[in-house]
């Protein structure tokens, strides 16, 4: 069978040496910043995409996705240990996570949340490895108009799912698509916007706009209210749950992966959303809804697995076509195409070894997941104790050592600066950066297929609705705009947000 | 009249912004529907941006102001700060006083810190860096540079 023989590709690739150290520096990276809170897993992948450059291409993305999902594992240990959910998609996990381990039962709810995770990892996984390649085989056959209306698709999408303002997410887009066509123009080599920087012939780096928007901005939102930590951890003893307890989270792990993989492939922030969808479907379902909230270990089994899974098959969209769905794999693409790898359906083709390599490590990451944190969770706890004002200053001369390093060039660090006070300006203003990025990474790839749609069809805009993929695409992007603005629709993406934050 | 001038500022910046990519991109050549030029786009786009500017601005009027929540201007200035010094030193001074400064100033943006941890700070992770990056991954940066090599 094909499947079979790619994911044996894969496993050759991800079982080398290297790549499994760079998967286990990734994984680990991740399960220290998910503990970690004020350091999320996009500040930290746009902090080191520099960093990245210096590796072969397989490697870095192999990083770059353990750091990815090894946050969403590490944000469930503070979770249920302290109450603190390290990372926004693992906010459900406190709710029924922290009563558990007030009840002494800490060791139970950490052991779910690991071996849920595990088992809806190696699921989404298979859900990758199954789905991806048919559907880059769909993708090959579109043509510039299919491209431009996905992608189209895609950054409605984001506008939609970002929180705040739609005019405004609306708006950071096509700021984003206009920062992304600085530079020398393509086809007639004419410089566009570069305001006479030979520095911005070859247009704004995307490391500039990820360290910048993103890792500088975090840095100064978290040091506008300071506020002392005041650890009480409780003690871990017995990890293993009994088996009642194991009886009880078998149908909700298999819920949460069931959600988690669907929800996923949303563009988005698909693992926040299916984490609450899982605990809302289970306590839905539940006999006694009314031990939720007060320590029920269905509330920790199926959204730890939700997460886990839709961290995992956010990638399928990435991977097979090209379009990034959340901040991580925009910055994914940027560092695929800093490598000289033209991102989208060719790579399942062209880059076997690559496409499977990161495929399989993703399970092997998960693994090492599971190895990582059960045993040594006293560790991870301890580390909640460094304080931050050694931790950012850290972070921000590992960026600017990594920014330097790719071109030699100090207008690279300037412009981190540029773009540093410009993200914390709109933050401040209610603009969110994430469908900034999206447009900048989709920017230039909308102008091509736009221009070669129109060159296809002679000057005529009709060639997006004639051609049924593409129309599609369209009616699909209107359908989610439209539920987006519709007032019911957004007041329960509020509630959803206000209770994620 | 209330108004929510946190919104029609960012309506304004979005209007000017627009502008600006309209003005820098006038002398580009157009080109006709069926050969886009490399000025077909932007201005599409910004005028795009102009529009959802306004929108934003005028829905801001006649609603209660939003607070935008605390600010503190000392991590703004010190993290920004930062990278620059970084850039401004690197070739000059080398790596190692240069990251010493870099981290030194970053540090600062801190509410928490004082002169002495700062520079505690500052001196151990810029060994460990150099540690790291020089020694560790043999990245080719000069520790000292010609400013001081004299």
């Amino acid at each position: 069978m094909d499947s079979l023989q790619n994911l044996g590709l894969g496993f050759s690739v991800a079982l080398q040496p290297a790549k499994l150290l760079y998967c286990f520096l990734g994984t680990l990276v991740g399960t220290l910043i998910g503990v970690l809170p004020g350091i999320g897993p996009t500040a930290t992948i746009a902090m080191l995409l520099p960093l990245t450059f210096t590796l072969d291409p397989t490697a870095a993305l192999i990083m770059m996705a353990g750091i990815y999902y090894g946050a969403q594992y590490g944000g469930s240990t503070t979770a249920i240990l302290i109450n603190l959910p390290g990372e926004s998609s693992s906010a459900v996990t406190a709710l029924d996570g922290y009563q558990m381990a007030r009840q002494g039962r800490a060791g139970p709810a950490l052991a779910t949340a690991a071996l849920g995770s595990f088992f809806a990892g190696t699921v989404a996984t298979l859900v990758v490895a199954v789905a991806a390649p048919p559907l880059s085989t769909v993708a090959l056959k579109f043509g510039p108009p299919e491209y431009f209306s996905l992608m189209v698709l895609g950054l409605v999408a984001s506008v939609v799912i970002a929180s705040g303002s739609v005019a405004k997410a609306l708006a950071m887009v096509v700021l984003g698509i206009l920062l992304g066509l600085v530079g020398t123009d393509r086809y007639t080599a004419t410089p566009r916007f570069t305001m006479g920087f030979f520095e911005l012939a070859d247009g704004i780096e995307i490391i500039s706009i990820a360290v910048g928007m993103f890792g500088l901005t975090e840095i100064m939102r978290n040091l506008q209210n300071e506020t002392t930590r005041d650890v009480m951890v409780t003690r871990v003893t017995g990890l293993m749950p009994s088996r009642d307890d194991l009886r009880a989270i078998v149908a909700p792990v298999l819920r949460g992966t069931v959600i988690g993989s669907a929800l996923g492939i949303l563009p988005g922030g698909g693992a926040v959303l299916s984490s609450f969808a899982a605990y809302m479907v289970e306590k839905k379902i539940s006999k006694t809804p009314e031990r939720f909230g007060k320590g029920a270990i269905e509330g920790v089994a199926a959204p730890e697995s939700a997460n886990n899974a839709a961290a995992q098959t956010s990638f399928i969209p990435m991977l097979t076509l090209g379009l990034p769905i959340n901040a991580v794999s925009a910055l994914m693409i940027g560092a695929m195409i800093m490598q000289g790898i033209v991102p989208g359906p060719n790579i399942v083709v062209e880059q076997p070894t690559l496409f499977w390599g990161v495929i399989v490590s993703m399970w092997i990451g998960n693994l090492m997941l599971v190895l990582l944190n059960l045993p040594l969770v006293g560790i991870w706890v301890k580390l909640l104790s460094v304080p931050y004002y050694v931790l950012f200053p850290a972070i921000m001369a590992f960026s600017t050592i990594g920014v330097f390093s790719v071109n030699s060039n100090s207008f690279d660090l300037y412009s981190i600066s540029v773009f540093g006070l410009l993200g914390y300006l709109l933050i401040k203003l209610g603009c969110e950066p994430v469908p900034l990025l999206l447009g900048f990474v989709l920017g230039p790839m909308l102008e091509d297929q736009l221009r070669r749609s129109m060159i296809l069809s002679r000057g005529s805009a009709a060639i997006f609705v004639d051609r049924p993929i593409s129309l599609t695409f369209l009616i699909i992007a209107l359908v989610v705009f439209c539920m987006g603005v519709i007032p019911s629709i957004r007041q329960k993406r509020e509630e959803v947000f206000s209770e994620a934050d | 009249m209330r108004v929510n001038w946190k919104d029609t500022a960012t309506g304004g910046i979005f209007i000017l912004i627009g502008i600006w990519f309209i003005f820098e991109g006038y002398g580009l050549e157009r080109g006709t529907l069926s050969r886009m030029g490399p000025g077909f786009f932007s201005p599409v786009l910004s005028a795009i941006l102009i529009l959802l500017g306004a929108f934003i601005a005028l829905r801001s009027l006649g609603v209660e102001p939003d607070p935008i929540g605390p600010v503190s201007w000392r991590a703004v200035l010190f993290t920004c700060a930062a990278p620059i010094v970084f850039g401004a030193t690197i070739t000059g001074l080398g790596l190692a006083p240069a990251l010493v400064l870099t981290v030194f100033c970053a540090a600062l943006a801190s509410r928490r810190m004082t002169l002495a941890r700062a520079a505690a700070v500052s001196v151990s992770l810029a060994a460990f860096c150099i540690a790291l990056f020089s020694y560790g991954l043999g990245l080719p940066m000069p520790l000292i540079g010609p400013w001081l090599a004299g």
